[in-house]
């Protein structure tokens, strides 16, 4: 394993420690709620955006097992939807930011020199710009839409990736075993793609799994603030916007239970990552 | 200073590697001063010397992992210190020269089991093959057993591991095989398969070896010429024999007087070394 820590929270890693009923519990946490986003379709009692208004704010009952909001939408029905989005959006953020990530930190690592330089400059330039800021200016110049914030959010996150990427392959290429593959002839791309990439793969993947859960979280900060996700689309951070009236009318369910389920998924998500990038680095391969 | 003897390039067979007036400076630092030598074809040419004394940097210029300043090393006739770009370029220089590093716990991926390191050199040199054969061939070679194919470098002892390096630079058939202290890692009685092995495969394979080495024992052992280093230049050199039996410059005597015996003075040694160092 490589020598570089992961920025890891106090917290959960306390929590890990206790580890193997709290990893299966996540783990079947993240299946579910996986499924239920490939799923929902065939799942949802209702349809998430039926208006029942006679209804609104109604409490839990056997017709509406989770309770209606203040526009007469079944709750269930948007929450299962809702997986959906609220998932989809981070999982662009962390492909995206990945990719492009460890592209540019392996490329600046290894050629090093101006480039270097220019990449490295890039990459601290978007690290000093907030996120959310970047994400609020590309919705604001592109309309609403999941494309443009998840673009967005990918760039602000792609620093993460590189510079991390960018740190362990300026270890790993000391290494004597990448000297005694340029000297058998092979070329700087093949060493990075077969042996470079692969050796700092778990600690890249464990950064990633912990951005899912911070990119989760701008994303449905972004459709609290009622941008991004179209207004009608059922999603997590959209339902805790609109169930702010609820609240207000002393009916909180509808707005309680997306805040939970965001919690959970991002907790979830943080352990199952952190576990499995764990594994993958003490496997024997 | 003045005392190299040039009978190391003038051997009767034609050089197989040709190295002539190498410099490289770090900074203020000479780490190699005009280093020349040769390799008779098969032959076997040790540089000793100790920390510092450059020997590591001219193995390292040799192989291509650093450029020298000014310099020639060629092959076989061809040059080899232009930086070439191109696949051909770089298959070909590494058919020339390969290097068998010190450590063998450093030098192969902890994650790329043995059979797979041979299979990636043969596949890169000889492609369109079937390497099962000679991958076995190659094991059979230094001395492993086919069931280490699967083996991760881990479950490899030191000794092991130093012979898949050898192995894995045997594979690519090159004219002259650099050893970077290639034994100082292992054990003592480990040293001596190892040394075995390697006389071994010189003499089924006519590669030609140097041995960059502190070891004057190694030096005696296995190879036929030798070139002392000091502060990156030579100070000596010579057939092995001679240049052990009856060395010329202080340097050399006060290497041969540092290794450890019965009735061994340190201090006298530190002695000395202080005032070569002042000479």
């Amino acid at each position: 394993m490589s020598t570089a820590a992961l920025p890891r929270r106090r917290v959960l890693a306390r929590i890990r420690t206790s580890r193997a009923p709290l990893n299966l519990l996540c783990l079947a946490f993240v299946a579910l709620v996986v499924a239920l986003a490939v799923l929902a379709p065939w799942l949802v009692p209702h349809d998430p955006n039926a208006v029942d208004l006679g209804n609104a704010l109604g409490g839990p009952s056997a017709d509406h097992l989770l309770g209606v909001d203040a526009s007469g939408r079944d709750t269930l029905s948007r929450l299962i939807t809702g997986a959906r989005t609220s998932l989809l959006g981070p999982l662009g953020v962390v492909v995206f930011s990945t990719l492009a990530g460890v592209a540019v930190g392996v490329v600046s690592a290894w050629r090093g020199g101006w480039l270097d330089s220019v990449l490295s400059r890039g990459t601290e330039l978007i690290f000093a710009f907030p996120g959310m800021l970047l994400a609020i200016l590309v919705v604001s110049l592109y309309g609403e839409g999941l494309t443009a914030p998840v673009l967005a959010l990918a760039v602000a996150y792609l620093p993460y990736v590189s510079r991390l990427t960018r740190s362990l392959v300026l270890a790993e290429r000391e290494r004597p075993y990448v000297a005694a593959y340029q000297v058998q002839g092979h070329s700087a791309w093949q060493i990075c793609l077969r042996h470079v990439v692969p050796a700092i793969a778990p600690v890249v993947l464990a950064q990633s799994t912990i951005n899912f859960g911070y990119a989760l979280i701008d994303l449905a900060g972004l459709s609290f603030l009622g941008l991004g996700v179209p207004a009608l689309t059922p999603d997590w951070g959209r339902m805790v916007f609109d169930g702010e009236s609820a609240i207000q009318s002393g009916y909180p369910l509808s707005a309680i239970l997306p805040c939970a389920a965001i919690v959970l998924t991002v907790v979830a998500f943080n352990v199952v990552g952190e576990r499995w990038a764990d594994q993958v680095a003490r496997r024997d391969r | 200073m003045d005392e190299v003897d040039q009978s190391v390039g003038a051997t009767s067979a034609t050089p197989v590697l040709q190295v002539s007036g190498l410099h490289r400076t770090y900074g203020a630092v000479r780490a190699v001063d005009d280093v020349s030598f040769a390799l008779a074809a098969g032959g076997s040419l040790g540089i000793v010397g100790e920390s510092g004394s450059g020997k590591t940097t001219t193995a390292r210029i040799i192989v291509g992992l650093e450029q020298a300043d000014t310099g020639r090393v060629s092959v076989n006739g061809r040059e080899r210190t232009g930086r070439g770009r191109g696949r051909a370029h770089r298959l070909a220089r590494a058919r020339e020269v390969q290097l068998v590093f010190q450590d063998p716990y450093l030098s192969l991926d902890p994650r790329t089991p043995v059979g797979a390191v041979l299979r990636e050199a043969l596949r890169l040199h000889f492609p369109g093959a079937d390497h099962t054969s000679r991958v076995a061939e190659l094991l059979d070679q230094v001395g492993l057993g086919e069931r280490s194919a699967d083996a991760l470098p881990r479950q490899l002892s030191g000794g092991q591991r130093q012979r898949v390096a050898i192995a894995r630079a045997l594979a690519v058939e090159p004219a002259v095989l650099v050893l970077d202290e290639a034994v100082a890692a292992l054990d003592v009685s480990v040293q001596a398969q190892i040394l075995n092995l390697l006389a071994d495969i010189r003499e089924q394979t006519g590669v030609g070896y140097l041995f960059i080495t502190h070891d004057l024992g190694v030096v005696r052992c296995v190879t036929e010429q030798v070139i002392v280093m000091r502060q990156g230049r030579i100070v000596e050199s010579g057939p092995t024999a001679r240049v052990l039996a009856d060395p010329q410059h202080p340097y050399t005597r006060l290497l041969l007087e540092s290794v450890p015996r019965p009735g061994w003075d340190p201090r006298a040694i530190a002695a000395a070394r202080r005032a070569l160092r002042q000479a």
